[in-house]
């Protein structure tokens, strides 16, 4: 099992772990997620773990200015 | 005996004159009477069906046989055939948690601050937030919009709304230009243009885009309490009832760096330029409004919405202060009245003008009439 491997397994382990935001992410490749954007809508690659952030909008509205 | 549960996560939201029934689950609200609240109450308390018949009488069976028809038509709640039954379904917990130290950030961006950008989004990235607001008070054109964007790149910031003066060029070659980039944008609102039009995030741009003819030259403009900013679903809805649904995780850096709950409020905790935002956190007085709920706040405590709407204590009626120093009034841009339950304009209110005058919205009311 190489280093991503055994990262991916243990984010998989432990993903009740991880905080809110993380616990609905897809845990992927990296190139698979190159490949997975053309049709999964919006995500991006966090630099500091494996995974992807979902890009989502805010529960509420932060700002009302109109 | 037979016995009736409302699913947990329906939350009932009793107002002074009506009420509201929150489907988390389903995101949506529904108002209903007073007198359904009652029964739900009672029913809620392990009373039967039956006794709750006897106890309301002959006459009043009809309208409770109705009341409970539409709970469960409308799936907002189940009968259970025994109390051992009732009992298995124990209510859901109101807490609210989040692991971030900050969840939310509004920046009123100079061009002075752009430059330095970079260090205030690492900082907000180290306390985990994850939602941003960029005001900029002037035109961007792609390349300046798209350098901002990139600065995103390794941060766990997963919304930035941005909010610029719409120009000439803007169209959807720009927007196309600003979709090619992945970057964490979810909405993008131009002020200033020529019309009024929102094109929600589709399949083609992964942002939704507003145009606006309003003028939104300050942070002023913000406040404004009305239907279309409510919001049900569950961190929303639980937050707003363990904390203040405004402020509470929110950060804000004003137009000259100035470190704030929210940009529009008066009190500073310290300068973007010598100040870092984790130490501006610590400050005693930082998060006092952070556990202020929409139940200590004055009329607000008798609003159906309340839950479901979002506060504002930038701009408040100034009629009301706690013992502890806490303005607990109502917001001023609130035109609801849950005594009467009808909407009005709130500019016009002559109650209110002292208020106006104080926060200087005179001219941002005159505008917008």
């Amino acid at each position: 099992m190489n280093k991503a491997e055994q990262i991916r397994e243990l984010a998989r382990l432990h993903k009740d772990q991880l905080p809110l935001n993380f616990q609905f992410m897809e845990i992927i490749e990296l190139e698979a997620e190159r490949k997975k954007l053309t049709y999964t809508g919006k995500s991006l690659l966090s630099a500091r773990h494996p995974f992807h952030i979902q890009v989502k909008k805010p529960c509420k509205a932060l700002i009302r200015i109109l | 005996m037979t016995y009736f549960k409302l699913f947990t996560n329906c939350i009932v939201s009793k107002g002074i004159a009506r009420s509201l029934i929150c489907d988390l689950q389903r995101q949506s609200s529904t108002l209903i009477p007073n007198d359904l609240v009652a029964i739900i109450t009672e029913l809620d308390s392990a009373t039967s069906v039956e006794d709750l018949f006897r106890q309301y009488g002959a006459e009043n069976r009809e309208t409770i046989s109705e009341y409970l028809a539409y709970l469960t038509e409308n799936e907002y709640g189940f009968y259970c055939e025994s109390l051992e039954e009732f009992n298995r379904f124990p209510p859901m917990s109101t807490a609210f948690s989040g692991s971030g130290k900050i969840t939310n950030a509004v920046i009123e961006v100079s061009e002075d601050m752009e430059r330095n950008l970079g260090t205030i989004l690492e900082q907000l990235n180290g306390l985990r937030c994850t939602s941003l607001v960029l005001m900029f008070y002037r035109p961007m054109d792609i390349d300046g919009l798209q350098s901002v964007l990139e600065r995103f790149d390794g941060t766990e910031i997963s919304s930035v709304e941005i909010v610029t003066a719409y120009h000439e060029a803007v169209g959807a070659d720009f927007l196309k230009n600003l979709n090619a980039r992945l970057t964490p944008l979810t909405s993008i609102l131009f002020y200033n243009a020529p019309f009024d039009r929102t094109d929600p995030w589709d399949r083609n741009i992964y942002f939704d885009v507003r145009f606006s003819r309003s003028n939104i030259h300050s942070f002023k403009h913000c406040g404004i309490v009305s239907a279309a900013y409510f919001d049900t679903n569950f961190p929303k809805v639980l937050e707003a009832m363990n904390h203040n649904s405004c402020l509470h995780k929110k950060i804000g850096i004003d137009i000259h760096g100035n470190i704030k709950n929210c940009p529009a409020m008066e009190t500073s905790f310290g300068n973007i330029r010598e100040t870092k935002l984790a130490e501006a956190l610590e400050h005693p007085g930082f998060k006092q409004y952070w556990g202020l709920t929409k139940d200590d706040i004055a009329v607000c405590r008798d609003c159906e919405y309340r839950y479901i709407c979002t506060d504002c204590r930038a701009y408040t009626g100034r009629t009301h202060i706690d013992t502890g120093g806490l303005d607990t009034s109502k917001p001023l841009k609130c035109g609801y009245d849950p005594y009467t339950n009808e909407w009005a304009e709130w500019s016009v209110h002559p109650l209110r003008q002292e208020a106006i005058r104080y926060y200087g919205l005179e001219e941002l009311v005159r505008n917008n009439e």
